[in-house]
């Protein structure tokens, strides 16, 4: 189905299917019952539920909402996360308050991303977009996408194979001219990846530290809601105390010296990667006799002064079409005043 | 005691429920049209490369203010943010207060766009902009109305230029780009901007919109889409939403030489205050703005903190300054229904009051 044929008719069937779908998911831990339940024995799926029916559906979403509705999913996923980890917990552990258990899996979920260096992004909970944001950034950038899975695995990490079959690739690209002057570029351009590959492992790690003093405050925040007798009565709740928790911390942490040289670093890092990766790309081009990015720019900037010359003239033309028309009023005045003598 | 240990079955119950409001809210989701931005009818008056002069109509049966104001907008983001819906237009507003209203729309920098800088933003758009405004209105001054980076822009050209601004009015508008709650500031301190405009050329604007929502990232990029979950079954609220993320999403990529200049004089280096800034050879000074000056800020701004903006009392050269503080954020002086009640009647009241 296109975009464009998203008929009334079209959405009804759709929301039907749909809502038989969540209809039998929902009923299926316990077919008696006439509100969802899950069977005890049974861990929840809701996160996978909700990927694979977003799966059926996403190609065929229009493309004004396209965009909205992923975001919708993504944050969809990490709510009914949280879900499946407080009812995880409160089975695995019942003598343990389920939000506590919850906590505990997202400091140790903040822990594996330290000692692994950010090999799963989910492990930043909340924090996982904006990591996410990243790497889609630098994907999206011409000639970058190779190194949108660094920090997801990188050389020195436990699945390196992937990222260094993406260097090895890039390292591939057929060379032209003079082998060594090749190999040096290569190294160089090899060196630009570790460096980059070392500024967002800080990254990630400073980010994973300031997670875990988050849920430290998030602990502290619960404390104080009990001694003050409150009660966090849904999930909602506990959400949204979360993201409130996790956004002061992170403010604190985004407003400091530190986060300043780390982001610093990083932009810094990932920007000499992608001249390193152009100037390997214009010196292959220039081996087949293409024109580069120099010499595309040295164009641009030609036309650039050209067009500025241009409103120059343009302006100088108007001055002296007005100082012109001045000349001949005064003129005129002047012819009139003799005549009238 | 722990105050929350909720019992699977009600986890469950609200997790259907979640879903259920999911799958109802698509259906409402699936039948919205593309929002389109700008409402207000409008006719081009100027264009030129990508930029485009619009006047906006108006009822012809109300006398305006003689002197054309003329609306500068930041190159970051569209300007239609500044006439989103029939109930939610600064645009409008500003009309119902019966000033005459034009918008410059720079449009979408792209390659050949790269060396534009700050001087051809000014000296040349802008300029070029307010003299087809004073020929059309046989006028020798118009009225100037920043908007955040624009009203950096219109402080600069106000400075250059101040036989041709009869008032200024400034939203928004960052003046000290050092102040100790400016996030985005303290982050670009230690980037190689010189870097950047060399490898990049023109700024992504997807790069500027990762920054931004960087800055409450848990509820941009979170927590709102929760609340939209609760709001879809109100196809209004629903339209509402959808036009403020086609917004906000909708980033125009930067030309990279103007990146520069302003990343590295005023964010960096803090010129603007310091009388440094150097466009096309000469030094802009905030003691040459010397027409009457209207500075509206917002108290909650996460983007331009209120001291930014307020900084601007202690440089002008205006001996008729004033301020106007509003009680919301940066998007929501121009959105927000409290906002259309205060800011358009009152910059109205206040240029009538200059004319």
């Amino acid at each position: 189905m296109s975009s464009r044929q998203w008929s009334e008719e079209a959405i009804k069937t759709w929301l039907e299917a749909q809502q038989r779908y969540w209809s039998t998911l929902a009923t299926s831990f316990n077919p008696n019952a006439t509100t969802a339940t899950v069977n005890n024995s049974q861990a929840p799926a809701w996160t996978n539920d909700l990927t694979k029916w977003w799966n059926t559906v996403n190609h065929d979403s229009p493309p004004q909402i396209k965009d909205v509705l992923n975001r919708v999913m993504d944050m969809g996923k990490v709510y009914l996360g949280l879900a499946e980890q407080v009812y995880s917990n409160s089975k695995a552990d019942p003598d343990t308050p389920s939000i506590e258990s919850w906590m505990r899996s997202l400091e140790n979920g903040f822990n594996q991303w330290l000692q692994q260096s950010g090999q799963n992004a989910s492990q930043l909970g909340l924090g996982q977009s904006v990591f996410e944001g990243w790497q889609q950034l630098v994907g999206n950038m011409q000639g970058m996408n190779l190194f949108r899975e660094v920090g997801a695995g990188g050389l020195t990490m436990p699945n390196a194979g992937l990222w260094q079959e993406h260097l090895q690739r890039a390292l591939a690209t057929p060379s032209f001219g003079l082998s060594h002057k090749s190999q040096e570029r290569l190294k160089k351009l090899a060196t630009l990846a570790l460096r980059y590959q070392q500024a967002l492992d800080k990254y990630s790690e400073a980010f994973a530290t300031q997670g875990q003093e988050s849920v430290q405050a998030l602990r502290a925040r619960i404390q104080k809601l009990a001694d003050q007798g409150k009660n966090i009565s849904s999930l909602r709740e506990l959400y949204d105390l979360w993201v409130d928790v996790s956004e002061d911390t992170y403010a604190q942490f985004a407003a400091s010296e530190q986060y300043q040289t780390l982001y610093g670093e990083l932009v810094n890092a990932f920007l000499l990667l992608k001249q390193g990766m152009n100037e390997h790309l214009d010196h292959e081009f220039k081996a087949f006799g293409l024109p580069v990015r120099a010499d595309y720019e040295a164009t641009v900037r030609k036309q650039h002064e050209l067009k500025r010359e241009n409103n120059t003239l343009r302006q100088q033309l108007r001055e002296l079409d007005q100082r012109l028309k001045r000349l001949e009023q005064t003129i005129q005045t002047t012819i009139t005043q003799e005549a009238a003598k | 005691m722990i105050p929350f240990n909720m019992r699977p079955e009600v986890l469950a119950a609200e997790v259907k429920a979640f879903n259920e409001k999911l799958t109802q809210g698509m259906g409402n989701m699936l039948a919205m049209q593309e929002s389109m931005g700008g409402v207000t009818p409008h006719e081009l008056v100027y264009q030129e490369d990508k930029l485009k002069l619009l006047h906006y109509t108006g009822d012809p049966a109300v006398e305006r203010n003689p002197t054309p104001l003329l609306i500068v907008y930041a190159l970051v983001n569209r300007p239609y943010m500044t006439d989103l819906q029939e109930n939610r237009s600064t645009i409008k507003g500003l009309l119902d207060a019966a000033q005459d209203v034009y918008l410059i729309d720079w449009g979408y920098p792209d390659a050949s766009d790269r060396y534009l800088t700050m001087d051809d933003y000014l000296n040349g758009y802008l300029d070029r902009c307010i003299d087809q405004l004073c020929a059309r209105h046989q006028v020798e001054q118009v009225n100037l109305l920043g908007i955040c980076q624009g009203g950096a822009f219109s402080l600069c050209y106000s400075a250059l230029h101040p036989e041709r601004v009869k008032n200024l009015v400034t939203m928004v508008t960052p003046v000290d780009f050092q102040t100790p709650d400016n996030m985005l500031s303290s982050w670009i301190q230690k980037v190689d901007v010189d870097l950047m405009v060399d490898t990049l050329g023109n700024i992504p604007g997807e790069m500027l919109n990762w920054t931004f929502l960087n800055l409450k990232p848990y509820q941009l990029m979170g927590q709102k889409y929760l609340g939209l979950v609760d709001m879809m079954d109100d196809k209004d609220v629903l339209k509402n939403f959808l036009r403020m993320e086609k917004w906000i999403f909708d980033s125009p990529d930067q030309a990279g030489e103007t990146f520069r200049q302003f990343m590295k004089e005023f964010f960096q280096q803090n010129k603007l205050i310091k009388g440094e800034v150097e466009i096309a050879g000469r030094t802009v000074k905030l003691a040459n703005v010397t027409m009457p000056v209207l500075n509206i800020y917002a108290d909650q701004d996460h983007l331009v903190p209120p001291d930014a903006s307020k900084a601007l009392a202690q440089y002008v050269g205006s001996k008729d300054y004033a301020e106007l503080s509003f009680n919301g954020g940066h998007i929501g002086i121009y959105v927000s229904g409290k906002a259309q009640k205060m800011i358009p009647p009152a910059i109205g009241y206040w240029l009538n009051e200059h004319a």
